[in-house]
């Protein structure tokens, strides 16, 4: 380094010393993320005569009137050639050197590595590539943008929970998601922060409390040669977050504000009001006779004019959001700080809708002299979510709000609320007009229509989330090469939940005279890791080892309480005094209190030793060990070891001659991991619990338990390679195959229900699955001029799954979550459900078929089953349930992102895709429902006369045979989304210098653009069971995603 | 001295680090539960375990509620909602429907939990005394009859259906099992008869263990009694066809003058729900998960669910001032609600009730006898009269059957009786509301093993036609 300055100096004394005929040429010079390069060194041409940028990227060169072209060049970047012509501005972006991208560090577990000498498969992700989408939470924004992992949103509500896979579905009764790491520091493993309705209601993503600007980096650890060192939490993958630091010797300030509009990409189409009224007199003549009136026109706002309500209309709207931050960092010396405060306010698409969080960090480093380093990392978030009730609950914006009468206002003048509230019973329930709510004695409606905008507006619905992370470590050099580390990490987190229902409002308000209901979670975590790192070459060798411990504790602590009958509805909040607690119908008090408690803890030795040689060979071994206090006693500790190598082949002599091959490693990995996540604290033990009878105390059984119960073990193969290719490295390709065999699976395997046991589930490990695929991801920077670059970056994964074992004591039974099983020889996801024969043209009747094939035909007017030709048959049944080969799971997914440079403009677009997969459109059983509701358009094809061919049966009213599970409701899943679209200008310096900035930026981004697919229902990316390993695509009124425009501008100061 | 420095600072780490690696302190036993063999280790405790068992009677998903609902909704007087699914429908309920595995499940759950006592009591009955030990056998026995009788009668066709009661009836688990998985846990069907044979003898056990009393007032009704262990007996052998037994069963409960009727036939839906006309109720308080979708007043109440109305056929039975109309039905919405569970979440599961074992011996007197039975008319007007109905005198055994029959449906309507009166007594399902006929015999009365449960265990059989 000293040389080069030296060498510079020289340069910048020649020029000065030529003198005649020059002219002036200023400039900028960046890297491809448009940051500023400094110290690179511009040259004329073929001369001697250049000077370096300074701290901004800016140089100022004087050049001979002769010259042709400067060349540019930086440490870490490939050199780059421009032409001066009649220039006198000439900014240049340096795409890096090669070398330099082999020296960049990932992050590996308890420590750092560089790209050349990792073995193992990471994908690294940068924290900018996420930062700008409209999403609260960073997981969201991952989609599609590496190989291998795939994310699924449940649906378009602020903060609802996220399902991330690392290639595949790694478990089939536990959590499949992977170990998130942040700082070093392993979270506190939680997918949905809210209770109520078991996890069900409205849920909250505790990556929401995470700021995505914060994030330097993702390293995602994919097989077991990365991933490992995480031992029995290992299997679904490890994601590692690291957080900014301060960068030594600048002091930044970076203001970064957006607002954005969002509205649903796309809703069911449903009947208007005389559609609605003309469709449900339909069912009800073609069931009690021509004539049958049960949908009348109403006036319930007293307007004078008959209702009509677009309850789409109504329930969603476009919403408004902003978020701001302000981040600085600097560094000098001995300290280097980063820091960043955020607040930002959402409105959802769905009406009632809205998070706004508070966010704050601080990350803070001092290396007080040579051997000694220590630091900090704390960050703050709280958050207050406005949920609202969506698909779980009657009172939904997507259930009551789908199939509630468009022939009946959403208010009315004469209730105390001023909303169409019904005041006879069932009190509190939509009013319906004049509509029949029952012939003959019969109910009609599919359940109680609730006025959800009346819900929304009366009621609340809201948690509050908070959570601190306070790291701490300290390191010390003892000896060349030789690091101890230890280093601490807390986190806490809670919840509270706070849910109340007007008196007013039917289910949890009226009956109770108002009803309050606070949950309140708190999670505490310490972990605490201690390890020495040596790291130390030795000629041609190098050795780098890592041996250490971990201890880690974990409580949760969770407390209800409510209040009901309220004095008056003025109190909408536990109020000393102003509520009974005493049921209104029968003086009975309610008991609104309660809780639970749990702990666990974990114990890992962990090592890890490479050898490499040449920096051409790599080997390396790594090994955990794990204890953890929700394991069997008989298997309480976990050993998982794994291998891994690479071979830069590149540095081999023989391949000197190989031209357009710059670079090329091949790596491979094998080992075992584990999988925990999922296994409750005390899941391995037969236990007796607390179980009141009224008044009285008891016991009773909790849970049946399994001393022997294990971690999932997965044994985890991985063989790939990294190639650039071409002058300038324009394509980099990297590639994986994989197979993962999971055994020991944790399955809640299923217990004849005869045998009585709790949940009829023993937590076993039993069973094999496997996951096999490969990943590509493609890099090329396919022009690069001096005005105008295009690159472009895809990833594209191919997963193949197969369960391979389940209980055997049950006849290796499939096991069933919905319409779905996992189920021996087939993948996880595979729909078993009757084949669904069409709509017969001559009676319109649906049929199906039985399992020999042959047609099974219901006629609702004599409820009779019959085979089409007029014999009676055995209604169709469990034996005519059948695999369909068609799974929920998609077998490909990737992404695809062009970033456009022109100038000063930037122009990204981002695709993401998915299929292979079927879904099973639930929605749209529902919407084509024969009890007395709304309908999709689409009923309006229903049979109406022989010979008409439609897989629309007759209206029927109440008879909703032909909605059941059948493959009637499978779709594919294939889709094509422009995920976003951002346009992008950087103010030129001039302008920004001059009113005192480093750099301006202001862009424009559409997100959810557009979606290329097949699938009939609102949207293909649809995930109604969270969480589940089984039940997967399955779309059962989800809330649909929002597209969203945003407006920008980051400064730089 | 720097270096002292640094020796001091890692002598320090690693002493904490090994500090750390050698206690296990972050490994702690769980605070909500506990090991099995700590529930039965005093009297004190013994007698909690013991609770356990009702606790599990509650379970929302039978006695709780379903048990006594699904009978009805089955039946002609009671009407559901599509909450239910395809339960109250016959011919397009199929074994993979949920409602009917959510039962099942919980039946067995309640069965495993009265198993599971008697298995891990049995070694530790010594441990109180000899008067508690029968007690504790005794409600154990009673809370397990109680769910086979339901599970005997929802799942099989009725004592009558063959000659000898030898068609299948439901899996007999008698002990809890000590391995979920293995095959000895595949237990076929029962014949109907030897469930009931089973049942009798538990029965019988229990009602020569249990004391006539125990406790307070909420234990005479809400824990089971040798009142209630009779009763139910009446209650089987009325089932079976048995008439002299059932009416020796009746008049026990009868003769041991700890009920009556009250006066008015609301009294015993309401709050305390403990008064003499009530030989057993499953209790439910404020304290039993307030806002359960499953409880009997959710379903029932007019103004909660209103899942459940009540039919014009059942309206039709009554005289325009029969109490049970006038106080127990309610008119609201165009459509009638019954308000025997007006406490939302806090209604008593009525099983046993007074009324019920005159009706048993009325019946089995008056099919006893050559002609009409002038004690069954007279427990017959006994019941009437109390709610302000005329009384009858029937003219001819048929009809005074007849009449008891009618009678059942009016006065134990909406208590679990529904389906069962029509099957045990050989009548078809009339066509009602939007359901068809169901011929007596026929395979849809019954219903369907769960799918699941078929899929696992492959001796066990299914009902006809699913």
């Amino acid at each position: 380094m000293r040389k080069m300055l030296c060498m510079l100096l020289c340069m910048v004394v020649l020029a000065g010393q030529l003198l005649a005929q020059t002219r002036t040429i200023k400039g900028r010079v960046t890297d491809a993320s448009g940051n500023p390069v400094a110290n690179a060194s511009v040259v004329v041409k073929g001369t001697t005569v250049g000077t370096t940028t300074d701290e901004d990227g800016n140089y100022t060169i004087t050049v001979p009137d002769n010259a042709r072209a400067i060349v540019i060049s930086g440490i870490g970047f490939t050199a780059a050639e421009q032409r001066i012509g009649t220039n006198t501005t000439i900014n240049v972006s340096l795409a890096n050197s090669k070398e330099a991208d082999l020296q960049e560090v990932v992050v590996v577990g308890y420590g750092t590595k560089t790209v050349r000498e990792n073995t193992g498969s990471i994908s690294k992700i940068k924290g900018s590539d996420v930062a700008a989408l409209p999403l609260p939470s960073f997981d969201q924004a991952m989609a599609g943008k590496t190989a291998g992992v795939q994310v699924n949103a449940t649906g378009g509500l602020l903060g609802d929970r996220v399902d991330i896979r690392v290639r595949g579905i790694n478990s089939i009764s536990s959590s499949s998601q992977p170990l998130i790491v942040i700082d070093g520091v392993p979270q506190i493993a939680l997918s949905n922060m809210n209770d109520f309705n078991s996890g069900q209601g409205t849920r909250f993503n505790p990556l929401a409390l995470l700021n995505p600007n914060d994030i330097e980096s993702f390293e995602v650890l994919k097989d077991a040669g990365a991933s490992v060192i995480y031992g029995s939490r290992a299997a679904n993958g490890v994601i590692l977050i690291t957080t900014k630091k301060g960068k030594k010797g600048t002091v930044k300030v970076n203001v970064d504000s957006k607002v954005s509009f969002s509205k649903a990409a796309n809703m069911p189409d449903l009947l208007n009001g005389d559609d609605f009224i003309a469709i449900n007199n339909e069912k009800a003549a073609n069931r009690w006779g021509a004539g049958t009136v049960v949908a009348r026109e109403s006036d319930v706002d007293g307007d004078g004019v008959n209702d009509r309500t677009d309850w789409l209309d109504v329930l969603f709207r476009t919403g408004f959001q902003q978020d701001h931050g302000v981040s600085f960092s600097g560094g000098a010396d001995k300290l280097s700080v980063f820091g960043s405060v955020r607040y930002i306010d959402m409105e959802g698409i769905a009406y009632g809708n809205r998070l706004r969080s508070g966010q704050a960090r601080i990350n803070m480093d001092v290396t007080p002299n040579k051997w000694f380093k220590a630091g900090t990392q704390i960050s703050y978030n709280r958050t207050l979510n406005n949920g609202v009730m969506s698909d779980r609950y009657l009172s939904g914006t997507v259930t009551s709000g789908f199939q509630a009468f468009p022939t009946v206002s959403p208010y009315n003048p004469n209730h105390p609320t001023g909303y169409n509230l019904a005041e006879t019973s069932p009190i509190g329930t939509l009013g319906w007009g004049n509509n029949s709510r029952a012939y003959n004695g019969t109910a009609l409606f599919p359940f109680n229509y609730y006025n959800p905008l009346a819900g929304i507006n009366t009621g609340r619905n809201d948690n509050t989330a908070q959570d601190l992370r306070l790291n701490a470590y300290g390191e010390i050099t003892f000896l060349k090469g030789l690091k101890f580390t230890s280093k601490i990490g807390v986190q806490y987190m809670d919840n509270w939940e706070d849910q109340y229902t007007s008196p007013y409002i039917a289910g949890l308000g009226t009956p109770f005279n108002g009803l309050v209901q606070e949950n309140t979670q708190y999670w505490n975590q310490w972990v605490w890791q201690n390890y020495l790192s040596y790291d130390r070459s030795f000629g041609a060798h190098k050795i780098s080892a890592t041996a250490g411990q971990e201890s880690q504790y974990n409580k949760w602590k969770y407390r209800y309480i409510g209040a009901s009958n309220f004095a008056d509805p003025f109190f909408t909040t536990i109020i000393d005094g102003a509520y009974t607690n005493v049921d209104p119908s029968s003086d009975e008090l309610y008991n609104l209190t309660g809780g639970d408690i749990t702990t666990n803890g974990m114990e890992s030795y962990f090592g890890r030793l490479g050898y490499s040689f040449d920096s051409k060979y790599f080997i390396e071994g790594s090994i955990r060990r794990d204890a953890f206090s929700g394991f069997g006693r008989n298997n309480e500790w976990g050993t998982f070891p794994s291998v891994s190598a690479g071979w830069e082949v590149t540095k081999e002599n023989f391949m000197q001659n190989v031209r357009h091959l710059n670079y090329l490693k091949i790596r491979g990995s094998y080992g075992v991991v584990g999988n925990s996540r999922g296994i409750g604290p005390y899941a391995s033990r037969s236990l007796y619990s607390g179980a009141s009878y009224t008044i009285l105390n008891g016991f009773g059984v909790a849970q049946a338990g399994n001393a022997a119960l294990q971690w999932e073990s997965s044994k985890k193969f991985n063989i790939g390679f990294e190639a650039s290719l071409f002058k300038g490295d324009r394509i980099n390709l990297v590639f994986d195959y994989f197979r993962t065999n999971i055994d020991n699976l944790i399955l809640d395997a299923p217990a004849l229900y005869t045998v009585g046991i709790p949940g009829s589930t023993v937590t076993t490990n039993i069973g094999r699955m496997t996951n096999a695929g490969i990943e590509i991801t493609l890099n090329a920077n396919v022009i690069r001029t001096r005005d105008f670059s295009w690159t472009a970056s895809a990833n594209f994964s191919k997963i193949k799954n197969e369960v391979k074992e389940l209980v055997a004591a049950n006849n290796n039974q499939h096991i069933t979550s919905g319409v779905s099983v996992a189920a021996v020889g087939k993948p996880l996801g595979t729909f078993f459900i009757p084949r669904w024969a069409g709509v017969d043209a001559e009676t319109g009747n649906p049929t199906w078929y039985a399992a020999d094939g042959s047609l099974k035909m219901f006629d609702p007017n004599t409820q009779s089953w019959s085979d089409g030709k007029g014999n009676e048959v055995s209604a169709l049944g469990g034996a005519d349930y059948v695999y369909s080969d068609k799974s929920g799971l998609p077998t490909w997914y990737g992404g695809f992102d062009n970033t456009f440079r022109y100038k000063h403009f930037d122009l990204g677009l981002s695709f993401f895709f998915s299929g292979g997969n079927y879904l099973y459109n639930g929605t749209r059983a529902n919407l084509l429902s024969n009890s007395f509701s709304n309908n999709l358009e689409e009923i309006k094809n229903r049979w109406t006369t022989p010979g008409q061919k439609t897989d629309i049966p007759r209206l029927y009213m109440l008879d909703n045979t032909a909605n059941s599970a059948s493959t009637r409701w499978l779709e594919k899943g294939d889709f094509l989304r422009l995920r976003s679209l951002s346009f992008g200008y950087n103010l030129p310096q001039s302008v920004y210098n001059r009113i005192g900035f480093d750099n301006i930026r202001v862009f424009a981004q559409v997100f959810n653009v557009f979606t290329i697919t097949k699938y009939s229902g609102s949207d293909p990316e649809v995930n109604t069971n969270a969480g589940s390993n089984i039940a997967v695509g399955v779309d059962t009124r989800n809330v649909p995603q929002p597209r969203t425009l945003t407006f920008g501008v980051n400064l730089a100061f | 001295m720097k270096n002292y420095k640094k020796i001091i600072l890692a002598a320090g780490l690693v002493g904490s680090l090994s500090l750390a690696g050698c206690k296990k302190n972050n490994f702690e036993d769980p605070f909500n539960s506990f090991a099995p063999e700590t529930a039965f280790t005093t009297p004190d405790r013994i007698e909690k375990a013991s609770v356990g068992m009702y606790d599990q009677l509650q379970n929302a998903n039978f006695y709780g509620g379903w048990a006594i609902i699904f009978p009805d909704i089955r039946g002609i007087d009671a009407l559901a909602n599509p909450y239910f699914g395809q339960m109250p429908m016959f011919t397009t309920l199929q074994a993979t429907d949920g409602t009917v595995a959510s039962a099942f499940r919980g039946a067995y759950r309640t069965i495993y939990e009265a198993n599971l006592f008697l298995k891990y009591f049995t070694p530790n009955a010594d441990k109180v005394s000899a008067e508690k030990a029968n007690q504790y056998i005794g409600e154990a026995k009673f809370i397990r009859s109680l769910v086979y009788m339901s599970l005997v009668n929802l799942w099989a066709q009725p004592y009558s259906f063959t000659a000898d009661a030898s068609h299948p009836g439901v899996p007999l688990v008698l002990e809890a099992a000590d391995d979920p998985f293995a095959t000895s846990n595949q237990i076929p069907r029962s014949s109907v008869a030897e469930v009931y044979k089973q049942l009798e003898t538990d029965l019988l056990d229990a009602a020569s263990k249990l004391p006539t009393r125990q406790g307070n007032e909420f234990n005479y009704v809400a824990r089971a009694t040798k009142g209630a262990a009779q009763a139910l007996l009446a209650r089987l052998y009325l089932y079976k066809g048995d008439w002299a037994k059932a009416a020796e069963y009746a008049d026990l409960v009868i003769s041991s003058g700890a009920y009556e009727l009250n006066a008015s036939p609301v009294t015993a839906f309401r709050s305390p729900y403990t008064t003499a006309e009530s030989i057993f109720s499953v209790a439910h308080n404020g304290g039993d998960n307030p806002n359960t979708n499953n409880a009997l007043g959710q379903h029932y109440g007019a103004t909660r669910r209103g899942d459940i109305t009540v039919s014009e056929e059942y309206i039709a039975l009554l005289e325009e001032d029969d109490l049970r109309l006038t106080d127990l039905i309610e008119f609201t919405s165009s459509a009638y609600y019954t308000t025997k569970y007006a406490g939302g979440t806090t209604d008593w599961v009525p099983v046993l009730r007074y009324a019920e074992i005159l009706l048993i011996k009325a019946e089995a007197l008056a099919r006893q006898a050559s002609g009409v039975d002038a004690t069954a008319i007279s427990l017959l007007n006994e019941i009437r009269e109390r709610s302000n109905a005329t009384a009858l005198n029937p003219a001819t055994k048929e009809e005074l059957i007849d009449a008891i029959l009618t009678e059942r449906r009016i006065e134990l309507a909406f208590e679990g009786q529904g389906i069962i009166d029509f099957l045990r007594t050989g009548r078809a399902i009339p066509a009602h509301s939007i359901v068809a006929e169901q011929p007596w015999g026929s395979n849809y009365v019954v219903l369907p093993f769960p799918k699941y449960e078929i899929d696992k265990n492959p001796n066990l059989v299914q009902n006809p036609g699913y």
